[in-house]
């Protein structure tokens, strides 16, 4: 048991290595990356500002609540990039046919598939969230209880495993239909129409969409009312933590049932 | 035919064989501008007019924002890079066109597709929610064609240039996506100045982004009239003058530089 993690660890920071050296291999490749990330979202944070400074609040919301909003859903984007950027990847290495490769090796074929490519980029959409979430822990007076010290990462990591599930679900589909990146793109769009504002602004019908079809709520959403003890937050034992966390383990066990099934009658793409 | 008129139709052709892109793009496009317009109707709860900008008014914005930035389709700062690492620019050199006028026309083929396939059908769907955005100001809304037109050349001039950075540096990466924010969010696409401090929008009007979305939306919205339409126009006229002599110097440097291996 623990020589098979072991091993499984070794192989995952072998690749990490591996990835981190091809980055550095063509630098300059990546500056514009490196602007571009950041502002976007530096910019996307500027304009809520600019609406709140001209409204007052947008539904309801003040600026330090929708920047807490913001900055906890760019976390677990941050942390989805960086670690499970393969999800969105199925349609491409079924085409190179990389899935070939993965179930020769004696190695679990998901596994590999996660480790395959460690996204250094990833780091770099962790530098917005980080910087907005920490203005926002400032000045959105947040208690700092230890339940919520605790509560935290673990919504960070539930909402990461949630996208990560959703990703893979949605990606997966290519074993069937040989395409999917175009549903991956219609996924990344629903992340941030449903975890950058408050679901309140939407209609009814389009809330329960994003809370019980594709439970993107639970990444920001309802963890920032329950943190920030917005009308209307939930109350469960460590706030929404655990809600987010369970949620986010049974959607990245759907996505993984549905990547096995797919691998399963996945056929070669040719010689 | 002209050639040019050939290669733009030939790309309006070749958006229409991606079809299942085209669809899934569309469902993808119309979450984001149905979050926007919640957004901004949520914003407005109860009022009619915030910062001289009605109601009304911003909403048609956000679809307009869209299908402008359907219209502004440009692929020179992807096609040109990649073109120079494979060595195949040496191809567009030995055409009987100027590369410049033929990438341009290639755009204005994607643009013209992109409009019709995807900006179109969201229109349509977008009029579950909100009204159709009617031209305000009478007869001056029709000056928002020629606007349009002129906004155009500037973003394509704005790419252009940055495609040129490749003829120097082959391993530049997507420098357009730096270009790509600058334009949406500097442009007023996303929030326009008018909600902005003074300070801001002084600061904008030095910049050419300002008389891209929100130059062109304004003139036909009627926020922009009279005179301040007319002066829309001829700072648009100055930036394109002056984007397009930086391009032309930089492009008979750039020519130069071109290096193709193999045989």
């Amino acid at each position: 048991m623990w020589d098979s993690i072991r091993h499984h660890l070794g192989v995952g920071l072998h690749s990490m290595r591996m990835s981190f050296q091809v980055t550095l291999e063509y630098p300059v490749g990546y500056i514009a990356w490196f602007i571009m990330i950041p502002a976007q979202y530096f910019l996307g944070i500027g304009m809520l500002q600019v609406m709140v400074r001209s409204f007052d609040s947008v539904g309801g919301w003040t600026f330090p609540q929708l920047a807490f909003l913001y900055g906890l859903s760019l976390l677990s984007h941050g942390l989805l990039v960086a670690l499970f950027i393969p999800t969105w990847l199925v349609e491409r290495y079924l085409v190179e046919g990389a899935f070939d490769r993965m179930k020769l090796r004696p190695l679990n074929v998901y596994f590999q598939f996660l480790v395959r490519y460690f996204n250094v980029l990833g780091v770099i959409d962790l530098i917005p969230g980080v910087t907005i979430f920490v203005y926002a822990l400032a000045k959105s007076g947040l208690a700092w209880s230890w339940e919520n010290v605790i509560a935290l990462p673990l919504v960070v990591a539930g909402g990461t495993l949630l996208r990560a599930g959703l990703y893979t679900g949605v990606s997966s589909i290519a074993f069937w239909t040989q395409r999917s990146f175009s549903l991956v793109g219609i996924t990344e769009h629903l992340m941030r129409t449903g975890t950058f504002y408050p679901l309140n602004i939407y209609p009814l019908w389009f809330g329960w969409v994003l809370t019980v079809l594709f439970p993107v709520a639970w990444i920001a959403y309802f963890p920032t009312k329950t943190f920030l003890g917005l009308d209307g937050g939930l109350r469960f034992p460590l706030g929404a933590a655990l809600v987010t966390m369970g949620i986010g383990l049974c959607v990245f066990a759907a996505g993984i049932a549905i990547f096995t099934l797919g691998l399963r009658r996945n056929n070669s793409s040719g010689s | 035919m002209s050639p040019y008129w050939f290669i733009a139709r030939l790309r309006v052709l070749l958006g229409l064989n991606y079809r299942t892109e085209v669809v899934a793009g569309l469902c993808g496009q119309f979450l984001l501008v149905y979050a926007s317009l919640f957004l901004w109707r949520s914003a407005y709860a109860g009022r009619g007019e915030v910062a001289g900008v009605a109601r009304e008014d911003m909403l048609s914005f956000v679809v307009l924002s869209m299908l402008l930035g359907f219209a502004y389709t440009v692929g020179v700062h992807r096609v040109v890079p990649q073109k120079i690492q494979q060595g195949t620019i040496a191809v567009d050199w030995l055409r009987p066109v100027h590369p410049l006028a033929m990438w341009l026309a290639e755009d204005f083929g994607s643009a013209f597709s992109e409009v019709m396939l995807r900006g179109t059908p969201l229109l349509l769907a977008s009029l579950l929610i909100v009204p159709f955005p009617a031209a305000g100001g009478g007869w001056e809304g029709l000056l928002a064609a020629p606007a349009f037109f002129l906004s155009y050349l500037i973003v394509w001039l704005l790419y252009a240039l940055v495609a040129m950075l490749a003829f120097w540096i082959i391993e530049l990466g997507n420098f357009g996506l730096v270009v790509d924010v600058c334009v949406r969010f500097l442009s007023g696409g996303i929030v326009p100045f008018w909600f902005f401090p003074d300070w801001a929008q002084s600061a904008a009007k030095w910049l050419p982004f300002v008389y891209t979305y929100q130059g062109v939306i304004g003139i036909y919205l009627g926020v922009e009239r009279g005179a301040a339409a007319w002066r829309i126009l001829g700072i648009q006229a100055l930036w394109i003058a002056l984007l397009a002599t930086a391009l032309a110097v930089v492009w008979s440097r750039a020519r130069h530089k071109v290096m193709v291996q193999g045989g």
